[in-house]
């Protein structure tokens, strides 16, 4: 009996354990569905794959391959350990070593996939002798390297935004690559959704025209993990057929999947222990049994606790720490360090890992017999993806889902039907939504003139005179014969980020001894909440105190220290009204449409003591708060409108909660309408509005400068009020769960329910 | 629901106003009045209009005076531009500095000679749509030189002239290219406050400019003109783009007089260049007479090389000079790689003269190595060392050292 299957059964007969189980699902083991190696690939090739112990290959590589080398786009869903290199490198070396003028175009979302894939594509490249040459090209590589690359590079590894702004804008130069580009794999095609996926299909139109020009029609080969809709999502990103392989040939293990609610501590208030705790007891019940494990923590905070908790429990001096050797692994790390973590977990040297979701996206980590996630981690795609961690093609495996004490975690363990029957969450974008349209045109011009009745985007891209005329009119293009022209000075790509999140980062400075050492970076809104004056920051297991936080510099100077509580900062949001653009009436309400600005301020810390977690006294902070200028729409329920009449029926401790939870519904509704991702906006209510002086819900850009979602919610709010009736009306919960309004929050939602008064107020409204 | 227009020019009005956008913040005349493109406004003479939108000048004048120092160097100049009247000494005005596909080359100058004649040959492009003639006309340029030259063209205007051909489906012209800023960066970087043609024209060759334009003002006032087509915004940016030329060929017969002058070591009066240049260049003039970098394929010049030693040589000996040190390790470097006796024995007076005035280490290891491979000296060898050892500032050197003391002393012990 191998130690994995020892642990399961020893948690079966685990009556604490089992206790606090509210479901154990057991996945049947799956055989392999197994194709033979292509007959036309090359024997060096097929040496190479020999090489690495492959006789045979699975059904969806080779579909993959077939699809690739006939010229077809395609998407291919890969879950962990299916194997998901092979079905984009197959075709790609194949068709290298037939024509060696063949180009590909590797995109991944981060930079440090890049990395990972490089090395392992350098695996096969090496194995084979083909020598194809491969490159990564992003802000990162040399001056030096970067005529060679673009020269003499096979396959260029890069990421969207230096695509965006590296390698378009100066297309000249790249003659000779995208003339031969053959293929472009989009690895990681999930994570292109809402308005990064917008701007990425935008990328990917500006790819495809630069293309068209220079003769070269390349295939896309798009990897998915799981998600609601991979074939709809390849066929919006790339505005084409795709052929969608959905069906995994790769073995796997027999898999077991636990919901598992922590015991209560206090029964009369309904306390249950920690998630943190609780983690780090169960992970070392597994490491010890000899099991290797990751655990996925919700927050960097959390990762270094249960990471460092657990290290504590094992120090021993006389027993090596039970040789067991476990690491924390998040954003933030160096390179270097995050590196070796990988290396370690692939070469056994490590044997746990708590990581946030920086280690859910596809880095290579080797296989893993268990999970444990600490919380849920916010959706059923994520969740399967961190689920899916553990598990190998032969062997059993575990993964154990903890719940906090949040009510859509409470949820989540409480009604496991609900958690396993719902299909992992689908992905929207908009690539025509104006904003990001108007500012990738720009770029599109830039570089190319644009031949007037030109389709900026082959397939839909719908008109785009009218973004024509009013860049003209603003002087920044300039038609001359029958084509729009750039005519501004500038370098339009420069100025346009496909991400909200600001590239700034504050680098954290060691000053411990007199030396100063770099250990980490933070963006620079998280440096405001974890790295302020007297924060401790934990980095590694190993505890810090902050001594200087220097905005303007972009630095941090910490010591080392040791102290038995670590900070947690208060983080207050609030919205200001800048400039409101129109107020109309508008479906029995009020309608404002403006600018505003999302404050974020961090004035208070909590001191939490290690392990009890009590708190043990406050601290101030004052460092500037965190300004956001953008776009919003604002819904006032004013008396005497429909819904401020429909609102104020309500019994009043119910007010409060029924406007919190209209903005859950529009967050679970809305994304489908604007077809945006749920983080793409984000929404505040007021019951008392100090702007309007009347209830308010607030539905705002989470991009600074806007992007044109919140906006775009009046055209289509008929709809997404209606839709979130209907859901809410025909969801089967009792008093809301996270599909409709959210779960009741008992500790708040004393009387009454919530979903009740939700519902009421819709109809009451829509009626009125 | 208001239309799309309007909702993007909304937009656009709320980017204007967020802090956070960088919308680009345009002069006021945007708005002035727009003439609808094929409106064509007459340029005055001497421009010709050869094509749609494409126009051409040529203004003669007498060839600068210092032009017989480029007949004279030709082949055998340190900057390898040839036979000077097969050269094309070439600039061009664009609409961007940045550069990127989007930008464009708006303006193209090419000086070449013709005996005691300089012809400045102007082409402008009047609007965006003529630019395959335009470039048609460039190449034809280009086409007809045996060099060209210019003032960062290596990195700047070459390779946004073949972007242009490449995005217009045309083969760019390519022709051996000497690029001024290297040698001239060389010669004046410490002397001046800085390398910009602009700069190095008004200190060195004392050209005082009537009508001018900065350079980064040009794009703004390109893009004037074709939204008023009024011809008088461009006197400056056509007089500019004259000058910069007609200096490009002033510079390049200044950096060869002051080559050859230091070669002689006699005046030059046809020259016109002042035996302080000379001294002033010192360093960057001594490495490039030595290294002779920008020669492309064709053998050193033996005679200009000597005089880069030379010079290099005397630098060395004023061991005040902050330059002196550096003058010494790059003369002695070259001494030793040619190797002759007479080399050799002005490189060991240099590393003798360093050790002994200078206490430096350079000199000690250099010196060393010298006594123990050639002449095997072992015994001065280890004495040098051991002395060396004992200054105080050995620092890193000290591990070096010390294992190449026990090396010298047994190889002593064993004679
Ligand atoms: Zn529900």
């Amino acid at each position: 009996m191998s130690a994995i299957d020892r642990i399961i059964e020893q948690f079966r007969e685990d009556r604490a354990f089992m206790e606090c189980v509210t479901r154990w699902e057991t996945i049947p083991a799956r055989s392999g569905s197994y194709r033979d190696i292509p007959s036309d690939l090359d024997p060096r090739l097929r040496t190479a794959l020999q090489g690495r112990g492959i006789e045979r290959i699975y059904s969806h590589q080779a579909e993959a391959y077939a699809a690739a080398r006939a010229g077809r786009d395609l998407v291919v869903v890969t879950p962990t350990a299916s194997g998901k290199t092979l079905c984009y490198n197959l075709a790609v070396l194949q068709t290298i070593i037939e024509q060696p003028e063949t180009r590909a175009l590797y995109l991944f979302p981060t930079k440090a996939l890049s990395q990972d894939q490089q090395a392992e594509l350098g695996d096969t490249v090496l194995a084979t002798d083909i020598g194809a040459r491969v490159a990564t090209y992003d802000g990162d590589t040399p001056d030096s390297l970067r005529a060679a690359a673009r020269e003499t590079g096979q396959v260029i590894i890069t990421n969207p935004d230096m695509l965006h702004s590296g390698i378009l804008p100066n297309h000249p130069k790249w003659i000779k690559f995208l003339k031969h580009l053959r293929f472009v794999v989009i690895d990681e095609l999930h994570t292109y959704r809402g308005v990064f996926g917008s701007h990425v299909t935008n990328v990917i139109r500006r790819l495809k025209r630069i293309c068209r020009f220079y003769g070269a029609d390349p295939v896309f080969i798009c990897c998915s993990a799981t998600i609601g809709n991979p074939g709809d999502l390849a066929r919006a990103v790339l505005e084409g057929p795709v052929q969608l392989i959905d069906t995994n040939g790769a073995p796997a293990g027999e898999r077991h999947v636990v919901l598992y609610n922590p015991p209560l501590v206090d029964r009369v208030q309904g306390i249950r222990r920690g998630v943190v705790n609780e983690a780090q007891t169960i992970a070392l019940r597994l490491l010890r049994a000899g099991v290797k494990t990751i655990v996925f923590s919700r927050s960097r905070v959390r990762t270094e606790l249960i990471a460092g908790y657990m290290n504590k429990t094992l120090a021993n001096l006389y027993t090596d720490n039970e040789r067991i050797r476990v690491e924390s692994y998040r954003g933030g790390y160096l390179p270097s360090e995050r590196r070796a973590v990988e290396r370690g977990l692939r070469d056994g040297a490590i044997h746990g890992v708590v990581s946030t979701n920086a280690l859910e996206l596809g880095i290579d980590i080797g296989g893993l017999d268990a999970a444990v996630l600490a919380g849920f981690p916010g959706s059923i795609a994520s969740s399967w993806q961190q689920l899916g961690r553990a598990g190998r093609r032969q062997t059993v495996s575990i993964s154990v889902l903890l719940a906090s004490a949040s009510p859509l975690d409470q949820y989540m363990v409480k009604n496991p039907d609900y958690f396993f029957g719902r299909a992992p969450e689908s992905a929207f974008l908009d690539a025509d939504n104006m904003y990001i349209l108007a500012d990738h045109l720009k770029c599109a011009i830039f570089e190319l003139p644009f031949e007037t009745g030109e389709r900026y985007s082959v397939t839909s891209g719908g008109p785009v005179e009218e973004h024509l005329a009013v860049l003209e009119e603003e002087g920044t293009i300039r038609r001359s014969g029958d084509r729009w022209y750039w005519a501004d000075r500038g370098y339009p790509a420069e100025g346009i980020s496909l991400r909200s999140a600001t590239s700034d980062n504050v680098v954290i400075i060691d000053t411990t001894g007199g030396i100063d050492a770099v250990i980490g970076e933070m963006d620079r809104p998280s440096a405001k909440e974890m790295l302020f004056d007297n924060a401790i920051y934990i980095h590694r297991g190993d505890q810090y105190v902050v001594t200087k936080l220097d905005l303007e510099n972009r630095r941090a100077f910490v010591e080392r220290r040791d102290i038995n509580y670590f900070t947690d900062a208060l983080v207050k949001r609030d919205i200001k009204v800048l400039l409101e653009d129109e107020r109309v009436e508008h479906l029995g309400c009020e309608v404002v449409t403006g600018d505003i600005l999302v404050r974020t301020q961090v004035a208070k810390f909590k001191k939490i003591r290690f392990h009890t977690h009590e708190n043990i006294g406050y601290g101030e902070i004052s460092i500037p708060e965190e300004e956001m200028h953008t776009k919003a729409v604002a819904l006032v329920f004013r008396p005497g409108s429909a819904a401020g009449d429909a609102l104020a029926d309500l019994p009043p401790a119910l007010l409060a909660p029924a406007i919190a939870r209209i903005g859950t519904v529009m967050r679970n509704v809305a994304p489908f309408f604007l077809l945006c991702d749920a983080r793409d906006i984000g929404i505040a209510e007021r019951i008392r509005d100090p702007h309007f002086g009347a209830p308010a819900l607030y539905v705002y850009d989470a991009y600074p400068g806007g992007s044109g979602l919140a906006e775009s919610l009046t055209a289509v709010l008929d709809r997404v009020l209606d839709a979130a009736r209907q859901l809410v009306r025909e969801c089967p919960c009792e008093e809301g769960c996270p599909s409709c309004v959210g779960p009741r929050d008992r500790s708040v939602e004393i009387d009454g329910n919530p979903k009740a008064a939700v519902l009421s107020f819709l109809e009451a409204w829509r009626a009125g | 629901m208001k239309s799309l227009y309007d909702r993007l020019k909304a937009q656009r009005e709320a980017k204007e106003r967020s802090p956070s956008s960088g919308a680009p913040k345009r002069p006021a005349d945007r708005h002035g009045s727009t003439v609808t493109p094929g409106d064509e406004t007459a340029l005055p003479e001497p421009w010709r209009r050869v094509a749609d939108q494409v126009w051409e000048a040529c203004f003669i004048e007498p060839a600068p005076r210092e032009l017989a120092v480029l007949h004279s160097a030709a082949d055998n100049g340190i900057l390898g531009i040839g036979d000077p009247d097969g050269a094309c000494f070439f600039d061009t005005e664009t609409t961007g500095l940045s550069g990127g596909a989007g930008t464009l080359c708006f303006l193209f100058a090419a000086a070449t000679l013709h005996g005691n004649e300089l012809q400045t040959e102007l082409v402008f492009l009047s609007d965006f749509s003529g630019e395959p003639e335009f470039l048609e006309r460039v190449g034809r340029r280009i086409d007809s030189a045996r060099t060209v030259v210019s003032y960062n063209g290596k990195r700047f205007d070459a390779p946004l002239l073949t972007g242009r051909f490449l995005m217009n489906r045309m083969t760019p012209v390519l022709r051996p290219h000497v690029d001024l800023l290297f040698p001239a960066r060389r010669l004046f970087a410490r002397v001046l406050p800085g390398c910009s043609l602009g700069t190095v024209e008004r200190e060195v060759l004392g050209v005082r400019r009537d009508i001018d334009i900065p350079g980064e003002e040009v794009p703004e006032r390109y893009f004037s003109f074709l939204r008023n087509r009024d011809a008088s915004l461009l006197t400056e940016v056509f007089s500019h783009v004259r000058y910069d030329v007609t200096s490009l060929v002033g510079l390049a017969a200044h950096i060869e007089g002051v080559c050859s002058l230091s070669a002689v070591r006699r005046p030059a009066p046809s020259a016109g260049v002042a035996e302080a240049s000379i001294r002033a260049a010192g360093l960057g003039l001594g490495r490039l007479l030595l290294e002779q970098p920008y020669r492309g394929r064709r053998p050193h010049n033996e005679v200009l090389r000597g005089a880069g030693i030379d010079l290099l040589c005397s630098l060395a000996e004023e061991v005040e000079h902050p330059d002196s040190l550096t003058a010494a390790q790059r003369v002695c470097a070259a001494l030793r790689r040619t190797g002759t006796p007479a080399d050799l024995d002005r490189a060991v007076a240099i590393w003798r003269r360093f050790v002994s005035e200078r206490r430096s280490l350079w000199a000690t290891v250099e010196l060393a190595k010298y006594l123990e491979h050639r002449t095997r000296a072992y015994r001065e060898a280890e004495e040098l060392v051991r002395t060396a050892l004992s200054w105080p500032h050995c620092g890193t050197y000290r591990g070096g050292l010390e294992r190449r003391l026990t090396r010298v002393s047994s190889k002593a012990a064993r004679r």
